[in-house]
């Protein structure tokens, strides 16, 4: 569990150019969005095409993404039960 | 009488270069450094915190420092006004962020487009950017030109004025492509009692063969 | 006064603007299910030309790509029999599109001219031997408005005696790709400002709108006039609306300067069927007092069509204000945004004289054109 987290910090770190950003500096138990990095619905729909690229996991409603992008612990913990590969 | 429009100000940087100029004085330069660290060094060197930037593509970014280095040095930001148009004109509009989608999409077994990079395959987002950056709630618009051209670049200065909700406006001619990414942008004003230069195709072309000969 | 003295329009729904405002009024719409891979993995819904259709048209269509023919076949139609010569020095043309020419871009082709949108408009002026370097406006969705902005400027101004604006752009894998990452195509045909609208459907067409400056002397009853034209950008976000629909409600509220809204006949919205832009729309239009104003889009008869999209639904407006016709909007049932609007679902007669249309696109850019009939 603890490389699938350290492993998307850094996928997140390079899909979503945080480049002021580096893995110790992220918590995993933030919230990704509002505060916290401040993410947008751009990151949003950018953090949708990294769950099928890495994980092949597929998400066509971007309202679901809400939910598991709460944080990079509960995105981590449904990428454990979902992952393709 | 009727006042003259000015030249308020105007910043020049070329990343092939690795040079940055502002009225004329060259404010910064390295060597060596390609042009994405480069204009990432200008970023961290000459302005303030904005984490978006790094999320622009080059010609958003190349923009954005233009319009960042002038507003500042020259102490006009005067943010939220909606006097102030922002034009950009470019040869090539948005190609380099058309190539990388291109890439994405080329092959239907690695088929991952990206929404963050679709969205800078428009060539008006950097005017937007400008906007978002300075609460600029005028007129934005992107032209599409052959090459810099100071006749062109006057024309669009004298149709932005006809309307008279445009006071002052941010002209930029910024291009980027493979290893050039080269831009100028003008704050010319027809504000009372603004110095400067005014303006004139003559005087946009002056400038423009200045910076093109000091090498 | 600025006078449209000629209109043309290529789209799925016909090759002149006769035939595309017919098909509107019998309800018809150019939307289909494309399955096609050369476009996209998946099958989506569009409305499309066929370059063939035009071959009749367009003189050795074969040396012009799809776009360049689509867009001299729309100028073509604009003048038709009417003897205006575009050819002259007064006369200047100005060429709108998001992406032009971009089905040409491949991995190895980027040095390609006709890629770049100022080659392409050079290609469509030299069509009509007009000398004059054309102007091009590449503004997101709002670039066929802005276009027209531009030539009302250089118009008044006097530069030119008339402009030729075309707007156009194509429906290819890339902008089908782009669109699809960001989750806003529909599985179905769009369904403006409906509650179960779930998003837009993209368009390909060609349209062209001549502008004359004339005296006012010289005008005659039923002649259509633009008569006022304004951008504004939300400064909010690159890629979504603003929530107070800032930068619609500032263009609507200048436009006010010239009318007021009891004399509007309609507005014809940018309507693209997606959650947010429908909602963004009617708080904007809320917010400047058009409540009572009937709203159309016309997203469900063409799709939209990006680039041209400000010319083709400005020409279809004018028409629909020269008819003294409301349109209905296609696709819509129910009410299903916020704001407190009207929304235009059937076809309704108008003795009003004063039309609008209102656009916005990614970039935060926003505008609002005002028309008004003789």
């Amino acid at each position: 569990m603890e490389k699938l987290i350290n492993d998307l910090k850094e996928q997140i770190i390079e899909a979503l150019s945080l480049e002021d950003y580096s893995v110790e500096e992220i918590n995993a138990d933030e919230p990704l969005f509002g505060e916290g990095l401040g993410l947008d619905s751009i990151d949003a729909l950018e953090l949708i095409v990294l769950l099928e690229k890495n994980y092949g996991i597929k998400l066509n409603d971007p309202e679901k993404g809400k939910e598991i992008f709460k944080s990079i612990r509960v995105l981590a913990e449904y990428i454990n039960a979902n992952r393709a590969f | 009488m009727k006042q003259e429009s000015k030249i308020i100000s105007y910043t020049y940087i070329d990343a092939e270069r690795n040079i940055v100029v502002i009225n004329g004085e060259k404010v910064f330069e390295t060597e060596n450094l390609d042009i994405k660290d480069f204009l990432t060094k200008v970023y961290k060197t000459l302005c303030d915190s904005y984490p978006k930037f790094y999320k622009m593509d080059i010609h958003c970014k190349l923009g954005y420092l233009l319009s960042e280095l002038l507003l500042e040095s020259s102490g006009n930001r005067q943010k939220g006004i909606e006097d102030r148009a922002i034009a950009v004109v470019n040869s090539s509009s948005s190609l380099c962020s058309d190539i990388k989608h291109q890439a994405s999409i080329e092959d239907n077994g690695n088929y991952f487009p990206s929404p963050a990079n679709f969205v800078y395959t428009l060539s008006n987002i950097v005017t937007g950017e400008i906007a978002i950056r300075n609460k600029y709630y005028g007129e934005t618009i992107s032209y599409i030109h052959s090459s810099y051209d100071s006749k062109y670049l006057k024309e669009i200065f004298d149709l932005s004025m006809v309307d008279e909700c445009n006071n002052s406006i941010l002209l930029s001619w910024i291009e980027s492509i493979d290893t050039t990414a080269e831009g100028i942008m003008f704050l010319i004003s027809k504000e009372e009692g603004k110095e400067g230069v005014n303006v004139s195709e003559k005087e946009l072309d002056n400038i423009w063969q200045k910076l093109k000969n000091n090498k | 006064m600025i006078k449209i003295i000629g209109d043309g329009i290529i789209s799925s729904l016909g090759i002149s603007t006769e035939e595309n405002f017919q098909h509107i009024l019998d309800g018809k719409s150019g939307l289909r299910l494309i399955d096609d891979e050369s476009s996209s993995l998946d099958p989506y819904y569009s409305s499309l030309v066929e370059k063939d259709n035009l071959s009749s048209i367009v003189e050795n269509i074969d040396k012009y790509t799809k776009l360049e023919a689509m867009s001299i076949a729309s100028i073509l139609n604009a003048v038709e029999d009417k003897g205006i010569d575009l050819g002259s020095k007064d006369t200047i043309f100005i060429f709108s599109s998001t992406k032009g020419n971009i089905d040409l871009l491949n991995n190895n082709n980027s040095k390609d001219l006709r890629i770049r949108l100022w080659k392409t408009a050079e290609i469509i002026s030299k069509y009509f031997h007009n000398e004059n370097e054309p102007m091009v406006v590449s503004n997101a969705c709002i670039s066929g408005v802005s276009a027209q902005i531009l030539a009302s400027r250089l118009l008044k101004s006097r530069k030119y005696k008339r402009a030729v604006v075309v707007g156009a752009d194509l429906v290819s894998k890339f902008t089908v790709s782009g669109f699809q990452s960001f989750h806003s195509l529909a599985d179905k045909e769009c369904q403006p400002f409906d509650k179960n609208r779930v998003g837009l459907n993209i368009g390909e067409a060609a349209a062209c709108i001549i502008l004359q400056y004339e005296d006012e002397k010289s005008l005659n009853n039923d002649d259509i006039i633009f008569l006022d034209g304004i951008m504004k950008n939300d400064a909010n976000h690159i890629s979504g609306p603003s929530r107070t629909g800032e930068g619609s409600y500032r263009c609507l509220n200048h436009l006010l300067k010239n009318t007021n809204t009891e004399k509007i006949a309609f507005i014809n919205a940018h309507g693209t069927a997606t959650n947010y832009n429908d909602e963004m729309e009617s708080i904007a239009l809320e917010r400047a007092g058009f409540s009572d104003v009937p709203v159309n889009s016309m997203k469900a008869y063409f799709g939209h069509t990006l680039g041209a999209a400000g010319v083709l639904e400005s020409i279809i407006s004018a028409r629909a204000l020269k008819e003294g016709l409301i349109l209905p909007t296609k696709g819509y049932v129910e009410k299903g945004v916020s704001g407190n609007i009207r929304i235009s679902d059937r076809l309704l007669k108008t003795n009003k004289n004063f039309a609008i249309k209102l656009i916005s696109g990614f970039g935060g850019c926003n505008a609002a054109l005002l028309f008004k009939k003789i």
